[in-house]
């Protein structure tokens, strides 16, 4: 949920020092508004909760556990932020057992009874090199098996200079693959070459008691490469591109991004960034330049404008500029101050403006 | 003549500025010669038969914190009487970045080399082996030395950070060999993350997943980070204007975080509701997300466009039954039925949604 200003972010984290295997953490919104209802419900601002856990750690193992609400990743299953317990088990030198259960969150702690999600993984590591697994999930929503996934999940790092991953995630309910990738990397001195497969069904991402995940769909297979090289000390070139077959159309993109940093320490930099997407009924062409520089040690300020341009307007306006100017202030390590403006003309929206504005202040360094 | 000397004058002319743009280019790019200053002549002194303690003084009663063990010019002169220069020894010897290096080290670790130098009978070498060397871009040892004692290597499969490390994620650091954060790592962070989720957690913490996979999130990060447009993030700059065309870009990309509660559409609809848009209003500051010809008798753009990416019609059109898909999409309707040859499916059609519309009539 994008929610109207202003809101508030409290982050409270807390170790026990006389017990450094027990830590907590907590992250709430204040005064978001939940407009979708405001008219109906008209309950005004409240507030929600992004985390509240608390967890107990074995420091000679690594095993765990926390309680609260957390985000569950795990394997190649699809994340959940959830209300539950999870556990996390290392024996045998390098095999790791996970489990968890729990009610997936609710905005609002708005739940129904039977809503419910359980899962695991058991991987297992080698040497710091490499790491397989395999992950199940299983979840109800009001009384209903709506989803049942298994995946595997393999990540390999043999030298330090290569790294590859790779996941796949099958549905149980509508048998198929829902989520397929693969990645290899490789890094010499100041180039970084990538390449990478997607493969993504996404029907059956939704819920299964979905009329959408019953019409069937069109899964998007993409293949492409990304290389990143540091030409200079202070400049450093990246460019993307891969192709996309979908639905028998084939297409792709690409994106070209140059940073100059205008100080050794890359606190100020000026980038500008081409792109290029060309799948499917999805044609655009965009640029982007941005400048964030450092005044002194206390103020910093940034601007970024982008341009799209779409190759059929189809009556949405046949350019979509976004711009944003913003001025940070920073008198102390406590206090962090900002403000700024964006404008934007897009397909939606004939005109818009927002002011931004943000005031921090952090009580104390972490434990 | 002049003509001729004239034409010999040229080539300097355009030298000139030539070199001082080189020159200005080289120093926009950050191109400039090897830092001043030279390695410490490390081995020349042991050669020489000078310990390492009687240099650093005091190191090998040095606890897990406190000050350096850095020799002076004081130090240099009990055996240099004659030194060459007046100047501080420390200001040409040795390389200003080594000796940040040990100030940074000093401060983001806990080491005690009063209980390490016993352990290797006063040898400072087989730590610091870079003092052996010609060039030493750093004399602080790497963490696979560390790794060489059976106690470290423990602590680093258990992700034992705080026995060493002060504060990690204030120190920036990033294992090299181990964990890879460059180029696009968006992409396979999940895989990452899933494998090692305990080493990411020695930096990060719950908040950070939570700030983009988290159903109650309220705004994304980077909308606070507003006055730092080089971080990298999701969503960034005119995104809300090009979500559409991003999504349909990548189909099924969006429902792998938005649309796995409340129906899978709780997220859009919320948004979508409160701009007007679903409304389909094409008056005012407002247009309509669907372009001309969307839905025709034969069907239109919107059939193809359900199928590349049905979490996009979702976002809008979601809900128990999609009861605006099915008021055409059934037996005797103008979308005629919505079943393909061949269909199955393990629902229960008197019993789940979206069946239940159609069949329990």
């Amino acid at each position: 949920m994008q929610t109207r200003s202003p809101v508030g972010l409290v982050v409270l984290q807390g170790e026990d020092r006389l017990k450094p295997w027990l830590d907590a953490e907590a992250v709430t919104w204040l005064g978001v508004t939940d407009r979708a209802n405001a008219g109906a419900g008209a309950q005004g601002p409240q507030g929600d909760v992004v985390t509240v856990s608390v967890r107990a750690r074995d420091v000679k193992t690594g095993s765990e556990l926390r309680v609260g609400r957390m985000v569950v990743s795990m394997g190649a299953v699809r994340p959940l932020h959830l209300d539950g317990a999870r556990g996390l088990v290392r024996v045998f030198g390098g095999t790791t057992l996970e489990a968890f259960g729990g009610a997936p969150v609710q905005r609002g702690f708005d739940y129904r009874t039977a809503d419910w999600a359980t899962g695991g993984r058991l991987a297992q590591a080698v040497a710091d090199k490499a790491s397989v697994g395999v992950s199940y999930l299983r979840r109800g929503s009001d009384g209903t098996r709506s989803d049942e996934e298994l995946g595997a999940d393999l990540a390999l790092t043999p030298t330090p200079w290569l790294t590859a991953a790779g996941r796949a995630a099958f549905d149980v309910v509508t048998p198929g693959p829902t989520d397929v990738l693969a990645s290899l990397s490789a890094q010499r001195q100041d180039v970084r070459v990538e390449l990478f497969s997607t493969h993504r069904s996404p029907g059956r991402l939704l819920p299964a008691t979905s009329l959408f995940s019953v019409l069937g769909d069109f899964a998007a297979t993409s293949v492409g490469s990304t290389l990143r090289w540091r030409a200079f000390p202070r400049l450093e070139l990246l460019g993307t591109a891969s192709g996309q077959a979908q639905a028998g159309d084939l297409g792709g993109q690409g994106t070209g991004r140059v940073t100059l940093a205008l100080d050794d320490g890359w606190l100020g930099t000026a980038g500008f960034e081409l792109r290029r997407v060309q799948v499917g009924a999805s044609r655009w062409t965009g640029a982007r330049a941005l400048l964030g520089l450092p005044v002194s040690q206390r103020l910093r300020v940034a601007t970024e404008l982008e341009l799209v341009r779409p190759d059929d307007p189809r009556g949405r306006g046949a350019l979509w500029p976004w711009v944003l100017g913003a001025v940070g202030y920073r008198p102390n390590p406590a206090w962090d101050v900002a403000v700024g403006v964006e404008a934007s003309s897009g397909p939606t929206t004939r005109v818009e403006t927002l002011a931004l504005a943000r005031l921090s202040y952090a009580l104390g360094s972490a434990p | 003549m002049s003509r001729t000397t004239s034409a010999k004058r040229w080539p300097l002319l355009w030298a000139l500025p030539f070199a001082l743009l080189l020159a200005a280019c080289a120093g926009v790019l950050g191109i400039r010669p090897k830092e001043p200053g030279r390695a410490f002549e490390h081995r020349a002194h042991s050669v020489a038969g000078v310990n390492c303690l009687e240099c650093h003084a005091g190191v090998a009663r040095a606890p897990d914190l406190g000050p350096l063990h850095l020799p002076g010019t004081a130090a240099c002169l009990t055996c240099h009487a004659k030194p060459h220069d007046s100047r501080a020894c420390s200001g040409c010897h040795g390389s200003p970045r080594t000796r940040d290096d040990a100030t940074r080290a000093r401060a983001h670790l806990r080491f005690s080399h009063e209980r390490h130098v016993p352990a290797l009978r006063g040898q400072c070498v087989p730590c610091h082996a870079a003092a052996g060397a010609q060039t030493q871009p750093s004399l602080r040892p790497p963490m696979a030395q560390c790794f060489s004692c059976h106690a470290h290597e423990g602590q680093w499969r258990a992700r034992d950070c705080d026995g060493c490390h002060v504060d990690l994620p204030r120190e920036l650091a990033r294992p090299a060999s181990h964990v890879v954060h460059e180029g696009d790592f968006l992409r396979e962070h999940g895989v990452r993350a899933a494998a090692a989720r305990d080493l990411c957690a020695t930096c990060h913490s719950e908040p950070f997943c939570t700030a983009c996979h988290g159903v109650t999130v309220a705004a994304l990060p980077w909308r606070f980070a507003f006055d730092r447009p080089q971080l990298s993030g999701l969503h960034r700059a005119g995104f809300k204007l090009r979500h559409a065309d991003e999504a349909r870009a990548n189909p099924g990309l969006c429902t792998t975080c938005h649309g796995q509660t409340g129906g899978g559409d709780a997220f859009c609809t919320d948004c979508h509701a409160a701009q007007r848009v679903s409304s389909g209003g094409a008056t005012g500051t407002l247009r309509t997300p669907h372009p001309a010809g969307w839905v025709r008798a034969r069907g239109g753009e919107h059939g193809r466009a359900a199928r590349v990416d049905p979490g996009s019609c979702a976002a809008c059109h979601g809900g128990p039954g999609e009861a605006l898909c099915v008021g055409c999409h059934r037996v005797g309707g103008p979308g005629g039925n919505p079943h393909g040859p061949g269909y199955t499916s393990t629902l229960d059609p008197l019993r789940d949604q979206p069946c239940r519309m159609c069949h329990v009539r």
